[in-house]
């Protein structure tokens, strides 16, 4: 029994045909979803980016489908000898790729991260900018790229900011000395927040305070219209919540002690 | 004469209703233009960002627009006392009953509700509250609250979205009051908002906020009434003809086809409904439009105007009217930035803001606010009106789209 078949010139185009009908899809798709993307808003946004590697991976799989029985005579025995060596073999010499590569299946559907989303792993932050079938790539806050491959998922936490949606939540901390009218303190934070111009006003503004060995630690935390911009957004709340505090005559907490 | 004024006063009572704030339904737009709005709106996402100029149809070449003296006459900017008028009817409606309560007359941008509101102090004799200054509002100051204390007459705010800023100094004499308009009144205040503002004070300060009614938006028919009023009021002894400018079709029914005692009325026309569908039934935003899209031939449909209306003679005058689709309606050519975006946001939130105010509620400097008031300006976005910058009725459809599909919070009407 022939495991292989005679390649002909025939099989020969085709399957060259079939590869560079594959290069090109993944190309154009690649192309054409984030510029698609960037003419929606929101979650159509979020969903069209995340379509990317779903397409690729499913041009993969035809590609591959279409290729096997131009290859190996397509019975049964024939495509259970050749997967099974292409497995053990590759599993030897790509097991972490493999292992990427599966994980890379696996976020299409548990979705632990979608382009768009702002992710942390293993002190790691940044905005999702492309998802591959190994790697993610990550933008962070200073402008660079951090590819990290889909195969952390198995050990690492994923924090995920915003999960999918618009929401994101930003906290401004402030440190008091804790001599003060801690209810004023909060009232004030509170409406430094809803007078914020980047406030996303249909989510809540929470002031948590902490009283620590050193001082008071209250967290202003409160949510941004655009992810994108939760620095701005922290900033503002920082700048503006400074101000009113120092209309209040508090004193701020200059140099917690660290005593161990 | 009685009869008439009745008659006329019916007529008015239908057109300007007063309704519960969630009673408000803008109008929606034609099945056609749902249609096409559709595909039109997916080519305008997919289509490269160069905007191809609308080329105009052969006869409309010689179309030129209305000139100010007889839009004047045609489409006379909105008088409000009517409204006003039917607004004083429903409160005394509202107070022969139990609720003696404050009120809130919440109306959309353009809507100029202070006019109206104005209009009714004249009408019951009340005294005319105006808002706090800047430094009264930043300083907390409470003497304005004061002189609502201490005169004992009734009293009318046309424009609360004036007593606040979105600044963390802002909101504290606001609060106050609200707090203090809960005591009982022998005559309780009526006090005038904008939409926006309104939606903003019901996120930061829901539990204060008193009750608040609304004109109702014009759908198509009480629009093409408002819009044929408004020229029959200045052009009684020259009954005007306003024909589409691409097919002849009359936009508004022209009295010759409103016969007396037939109560079929002609269909409302296709611009009509698309008109008050886009400007989501508000008069003001709407009347903007029309006014825009009002064209004549040169040397003949204007002179004959004016020679009619300087001889009185009855003679039949034709307005011209752009097609819907060759309205150049606003739109974006590029994308608004973050303090671009937030500026137009501000603007809307307060009913619109002087340059030095903006500086407050905005977190940029004035160099910042400025670049961004030029290029919003230059676009057509904003305008200046004694020294407050505000939306413009052309460009605030468009905007309240834009804002709601980047989620930042828009009013409900």
């Amino acid at each position: 029994m022939e495991l292989l078949k005679n390649l002909n010139q025939t099989n020969v185009i085709e399957i060259a045909g079939i590869l560079a009908a594959t290069w090109f899809g993944i190309a154009f798709s690649q192309r054409c979803l984030p510029w698609l993307a960037k003419r929606f808003s929101g979650r159509r946004q979020l969903y069209i980016l995340a379509s990317a590697p779903v397409f690729r991976l499913l041009l993969i799989i035809v590609a591959i489908t279409l290729i096997i029985p131009r290859v190996v005579e397509p019975t049964f025995e024939n495509l259970v000898a050749v997967l099974g060596t292409l497995g053990v073999a590759l599993g030897f010499a790509f097991k972490d790729y493999i292992s990427s590569l599966f994980a890379g299946i696996v976020t299409l559907y548990e979705m632990p991260y979608r382009v768009g989303d702002w992710i942390s792993i293993e002190d790691i932050y940044g905005e999702v900018r492309e998802i591959g079938t190994r790697s993610l790539e990550i933008v962070t806050p200073d402008d660079t790229v951090a590819v990290i491959p889909h195969q952390k998922l198995w050990t690492t936490a994923i924090h995920n900011a915003n999960d999918g949606s618009q929401f994101l939540m930003c906290i401004a901390d402030f440190y008091l000395h804790p001599q003060h009218d801690a209810m004023r303190v909060k009232t004030s934070l509170r409406e430094v927040a809803l007078t914020s111009a980047y406030l996303q006003l249909d989510r809540p503004v929470i002031v948590v305070i902490q009283e620590q060995p050193w001082g008071t630690h209250y967290r202003l935390k409160a949510y941004p219209v655009e992810p994108r911009n939760q620095f701005y957004f922290t900033t503002d709340l920082t700048i503006r919540g400074k101000a009113a505090l120092a209309e209040l005559d508090v004193v701020f907490a200059a140099v917690p002690f660290a005593r161990k | 004469m009685t009869t008439q004024t009745d008659d006329k006063q019916t007529k008015q009572e239908s057109l300007w209703q007063f309704v519960p704030e969630h009673d408000y339904k803008t109008p929606l737009p034609p099945m056609a233009d749902r249609v096409k709005g559709g595909f039109a709106g997916l080519w305008q996402k997919l289509k490269p960002a160069k905007q191809k100029p609308i080329n105009p149809l052969a006869e409309n070449d010689v179309l030129e627009t209305l000139p100010d003296r007889f839009k004047q006459c045609v489409a006379p900017p909105p008088d409000w006392r009517p409204a006003a008028l039917i607004l004083e009817k429903t409160l005394v409606n509202r107070n022969n009953g139990s609720q003696r309560k404050p009120l809130i007359i919440v109306g959309p941008p353009h809507n100029n509700h202070g006019a109206m509101l104005n209009h009714l102090a004249e009408l019951r004799g009340w005294r005319v509250i105006a808002p706090p200054t800047t430094r009264q509002i930043l300083g907390q100051d409470e003497s304005w609250l004061q002189t609502l204390i201490n005169d004992t007459s009734p009293w009318i705010l046309p424009n609360l979205g004036k007593c606040y800023l979105r600044h963390y100094r802002g909101l504290t004499l606001l609060r106050k009051f609200f707090i203090q308009i809960q005591q009982p009144h022998d005559q309780p205040p009526i006090i005038g908002c904008d939409s926006w503002s309104w939606a903003y004070f019901q996120r930061v300060m829901p539990e204060l906020l008193p009750a608040a009614i609304t004109l109702q938006a014009f759908d198509a028919p009480h629009l093409e009434r408002w819009l044929l009023e408004l020229a029959e009021g200045q052009s009684k002894k020259r009954p005007l003809r306003f024909l589409q400018s691409d097919n002849g079709d009359e936009v508004l029914p022209s009295p010759s086809n409103i016969k007396e005692n037939d109560k079929k009325a002609p269909p409302t026309s296709q611009f009509i409904k698309s008109l008050a569908a886009y400007s989501r039934g508000i008069p003001g935003i709407a009347w903007s439009i029309w006014s825009s899209a009002l064209h004549s031939l040169p040397d003949t449909d204007a002179n004959t105007s004016v020679k009619a209306s300087a001889t009185g003679q009855n003679c039949q005058n034709t307005i011209w009217v752009l097609p819907w689709e060759q309205i150049k309606l606003f739109s974006f050519s590029v994308d608004l930035t973050t303090p671009q975006l937030l500026l137009a946001h501000n603007l809307l939130l307060h009913d619109g803001l002087d340059f030095e105010q903006l500086t407050d509620v905005l977190p940029f400097n004035a160099t910042e606010c400025g670049q961004a008031l030029s290029a919003l300006t230059n676009i057509g976005l904003i305008e200046q009106q004694s020294n407050q910058w505000r939306v413009s009725a052309a460009a605030y459809p468009a905007i309240r789209q834009l804002l709601k599909n980047q989620g930042y919070l828009i009013d409900g009407f």
